[in-house]
């Protein structure tokens, strides 16, 4: 069991809050058996559990019918238009994406490729969230640079593999 | 056993091909399994409800869209999700700091109810107030770690940051809703 002292024991609390079943797996043994002799650390989980007690009262609603009926007519309207895929767990469609089909095989890389992932990002922004069309509207370069910073965001999942390349992009248009 | 109560602890890799197969009834469960989770986290990055159920759907609506190409065993499908609704997040709040006021949606004021002297309401006014200031990368890893329970590596994935960033998030968001809380609380008392 690793040494705990009240400085770190003070940093977890302050991170994690007072629930030291939350805190760090390595960690917890060393700072419950330190909580039961420290004052000090037994008036850390006391501050902590009062700022946990106030954020917990902050429910959030259960989803709403109407709400849930959108989003299971969006799931109907996608799979209206989209072609149905092969169920295979392991196999992946072969079929180049849009992006492959525009870029050629230039792959994902953002730094390459940013400006046309800028473009899709702008094309996706036309796309309603029911997945229908919208009247196009300008965009102001404000919103073509949260388009940006949005993509490069959602890239770094892609980076990691797990998630393919133009799967977004490809998806939103086909429904253009 | 019958196919709608077996569907229901289908893992969300099997459901998510069999809705990419054409079978709503694997969308039916996903949605019911996931959309209050995202809901909750819109709900307290935006503290508008509005917002929250278009992010939610929005989310959901991707998942739709990109369940043909998921890759079951590669990525947890609610690790995806939620980052994709925090994304979502991320630009509703940079829209609306962007646009003209006109524009931006009304902001869910509950002074009026919290001035009908109920305790209750004047704490949670306080709380929201308090989340809304923090900065959006502070409130999104408490959303994940604190009411969630995420862990740090899945907090870390879903906000693209290392995991000892999400320490530093979680510790400087906590500190400044600490000192936030107990300056309006002060506040509150002295009016």
């Amino acid at each position: 069991m690793s040494m705990m002292t009240f400085e770190r024991f003070d940093e977890l609390a302050g991170t994690y809050g007072a629930a030291m079943d939350l805190w760090p797996a390595n960690e917890q043994a060393a700072a419950k058996a330190f909580a039961t002799t420290s004052t000090e650390a037994k008036d850390a989980l006391a501050r902590e559990r009062a700022l946990d007690e106030a954020m917990d009262a902050w429910e959030a609603p259960a989803p709403s019918e109407a709400l849930m009926a959108r989003i299971l007519g969006d799931a109907a309207e996608v799979a209206a238009i989209a072609p149905v895929a092969v169920a295979s767990p392991q196999a992946k469609s072969e079929k180049p994406g849009l992006f492959a089909r525009l870029f050629g095989d230039m792959g994902w890389r953002p730094a390459g490729a940013l400006a046309a992932c800028l473009a899709i990002a702008v094309v996706a922004t036309q796309i309603g969230p029911n997945g229908s069309n919208t009247a196009p509207t300008p965009l102001t370069e404000a919103e073509l640079a949260q388009h940006a910073e949005d993509t490069e965001i959602l890239t770094a999942f892609f980076d990691d593999g797990l998630f393919d390349d133009e799967d977004l992009f490809e998806t939103d248009a086909e429904f253009l | 056993m019958s196919a709608a109560v077996s569907s229901k602890d289908e893992d969300d890799d099997a459901l998510l091909v069999r809705f990419a197969a054409g079978d709503q009834s694997a969308a039916r469960v996903l949605a019911e399994r996931h959309t209050g989770r995202v809901l909750a986290v819109a709900t307290r990055m935006l503290n508008n409800p509005t917002d929250a159920e278009d992010v939610a759907q929005e989310a959901m609506l991707r998942a739709w869209k990109n369940a043909a190409d998921w890759r079951p065993g590669e990525a947890k499908f609610s690790t995806w999700l939620h980052k994709v609704a925090v994304n979502l997040c991320y630009d509703r709040l940079r829209k609306r700091r962007t646009k003209p006021l006109e524009d931006a949606p009304e902001p869910i004021d509950e002074r009026a109810s919290a001035q009908d002297g109920l305790e209750a309401n004047d704490k949670m006014t306080i709380l929201k107030d308090a989340m809304m200031e923090l900065p959006e990368r502070q409130r999104a890893a408490i959303q994940l770690s604190h009411y969630e329970e995420k862990s740090n590596p899945e907090t870390a994935e879903i906000l693209g940051v290392s995991v000892e960033a999400v320490e530093s998030l979680l510790s400087r968001g906590r500190r400044a809703l600490r000192t936030a809380l107990a300056d309006k609380r002060a506040l509150l008392m002295e009016t």
